[in-house]
């Protein structure tokens, strides 16, 4: 395949692949319907675990917060929070 | 900014990019469904990293396309077994489109390529880059382009020889 043959191969080669393998109008309309919904739902997905992720670092400083209280003061940790009286 | 760079939005990149990767996707699988799949993960991929790529420039964003979709396609092949080539020429035909067999044909002919001559084929015959710019945009030789190029020409024009007529070359 050199010479002018070369050209006009790869011609043909250009022609039948433009033809095979461009996405017609309809196709790359359903592809970007079926992405745009994807992306949806990652985005979704996306949200819930930011919001997951929110509540946990509130228990965690939440748990924090009463360690804290437990170690500076058991009397009150027993009396105030847990309603025990001696 | 370098005269190449593209600051669009995600509909725009999606619209040019779509034709190379699903053509990519297609010649990998040579099955439309499967394309389809690899190609809608690929942009999800890209949408998630947008905002990087809308600092690129057009090659290089072709460029992360390609190995998006090549990492993409690996995951995918490690989830999923191969479909029969048979079940995939019917369905095909069942969606009686003019241009099915034609595609798939074309999609066989270049699975049959190893995956760099593949992409090689594609740039050069389906988004018409020329030799200089594969080169750059693969990291390679121009010499190494024209070489496999050579080999692939010949190889796609023996095995797609019988649409020749039908595109009246």
């Amino acid at each position: 395949m050199n010479g002018p043959d070369t050209g006009e191969t790869d011609a043909f080669l250009q022609s039948v692949m433009q033809r095979a393998l461009k996405p017609m109008p309809n196709e790359t309309q359903a592809m970007a319907a079926r992405l745009a919904e994807a992306i949806h739902d990652a985005e979704r997905l996306e949200a819930e675990h930011n919001l997951w992720q929110c509540f946990t670092g509130v228990m965690v400083r939440t748990a924090t917060v009463v360690r804290q209280s437990v170690s500076l003061s058991p009397a009150v940790w027993n009396a105030d929070i847990l309603g025990l009286r001696s | 900014m370098t005269a190449e760079r593209t600051a669009d939005t995600f509909d725009d990149f999606f619209q040019r990019h779509l034709p190379l990767v699903r053509a990519v996707a297609l010649a990998r699988t040579a099955d439309s469904a499967r394309a389809d799949d690899l190609t809608q993960e690929t942009f999800l991929r890209a949408w998630r990293h947008f905002a990087h790529l809308q600092t690129c420039g057009l090659s290089a964003q072709r460029a992360w396309l390609l190995r998006a979709l090549r990492h993409v396609a690996v995951d995918a092949h490690r989830r999923a077994e191969p479909a029969a080539l048979e079940e995939t020429a019917d369905a095909a035909i069942a969606k009686n489109d003019p241009n099915a067999l034609l595609r798939l044909d074309v999609a066989r002919a270049l699975a049959e390529l190893d995956e760099t001559d593949r992409e090689i084929a594609l740039l050069r015959y389906f988004v018409e880059m020329n030799s200089r710019e594969i080169g750059e945009m693969l990291g390679m030789p121009e010499g190494t382009v024209r070489r496999r190029l050579a080999v692939c020409r010949e190889r796609l024009a023996c095995r797609l020889a019988a649409w020749s007529e039908d595109t009246g070359k």
